[in-house]
């Protein structure tokens, strides 16, 4: 088992995924933040918001995909 | 040839192939009913005050939580998908971020629930809910913390590696379920009342 991987072209592109996905959802939860406080009753407003980033969540860092499979993820 | 065939080595070969997929489905199978858990407490919070929502919410804290957690969303995330890749160096260096990062967040929600208290007890209406879903969330993150430590030390150790890190992607898994937990928790605690 080595300290360097032997596929950092693989690893890199895993973890260039996963902060692509945390730069959306920082983004995401900065308009979430701006939408309720100048939106007067911003309930339905924020829903979009919670159902993209609970998407994102799941999907890329959670790996829910894989549960048809029930494979590994970040392989 | 024989080897291979024996009932031990079928057992061995079938054990390997399946256990991965049944810790997979328990976990899966867990973390939904802890989704159970939190969406009573989430709904509980409309039975009983709506939409409404004290004014004193410290708005800058609770945003500064939820980036905090985001941050030890992708530390964590680095940190399995460098396990993956056999990079233990990084795996190691993530895991502590993410330690770090969750140890920061239980102080800001400590900051939170004793200026809380001063603005709405826990026996108020918008304060049991308040208190409840803050609490839940925050041993929620207390025991994921002691879970990450305990795979950071064997890590730290040796163990692990690119066919084998299960209990890496597990506690990762629950990591990143607390993180979506918050998602939730967030707007219905600090944005839902509005401006």
């Amino acid at each position: 088992m080595s300290d360097n991987s032997n596929d950092t072209g693989g690893l890199t592109a895993v973890i260039q995924r996963g902060w692509l996905t945390a730069g959306a959802l920082a983004v995401l939860t900065f308009i979430e933040y701006i939408v309720a406080t100048s939106v007067d009753r911003p309930t339905l407003w924020l829903l979009p918001f919670i159902i993209t980033k609970g998407g994102l969540i799941l999907e890329v860092f959670m790996h829910s995909s894989d549960l048809k499979t029930l494979d590994g993820g970040n392989a | 040839m024989a080897m291979t065939t024996t009932p031990e080595a079928v057992h061995s070969r079938a054990e390997a192939t399946y256990r991965p997929a049944a810790n997979r489905l328990g976990l899966w199978l867990f973390l939904a009913s802890e989704t159970f858990l939190f969406s009573a407490f989430i709904s509980s919070r409309f039975v009983v005050s709506g939409t409404d929502q004290p004014e004193h919410l410290n708005q800058g804290l609770a945003l500064l939580l939820t980036l905090l957690l985001l941050w030890s969303s992708i530390s964590a995330f680095r940190a399995e998908a460098a396990i993956a890749h056999d990079n233990r160096r990084l795996f190691q260096r993530e895991m502590l971020t993410t330690i770090v990062l969750g140890l920061l967040f239980l102080v800001g929600v400590g900051l939170e629930f004793n200026e809380a208290l001063a603005d709405f007890p826990a026996n108020t209406i918008y304060g049991s809910s308040f208190f409840m879903l803050i609490g839940l969330h925050a041993f929620h993150v207390l025991t994921g913390i002691l879970a990450l430590g305990v795979v950071w030390n064997l890590g730290r150790l040796g163990h692990y590696g690119s066919d084998d890190h299960w209990p890496v992607e597990g506690v990762v898994k629950y990591w990143h379920f607390v993180d979506l937990m918050w998602v939730a928790i967030y707007p219905t605690l600090y944005l839902f009342g509005g401006s």
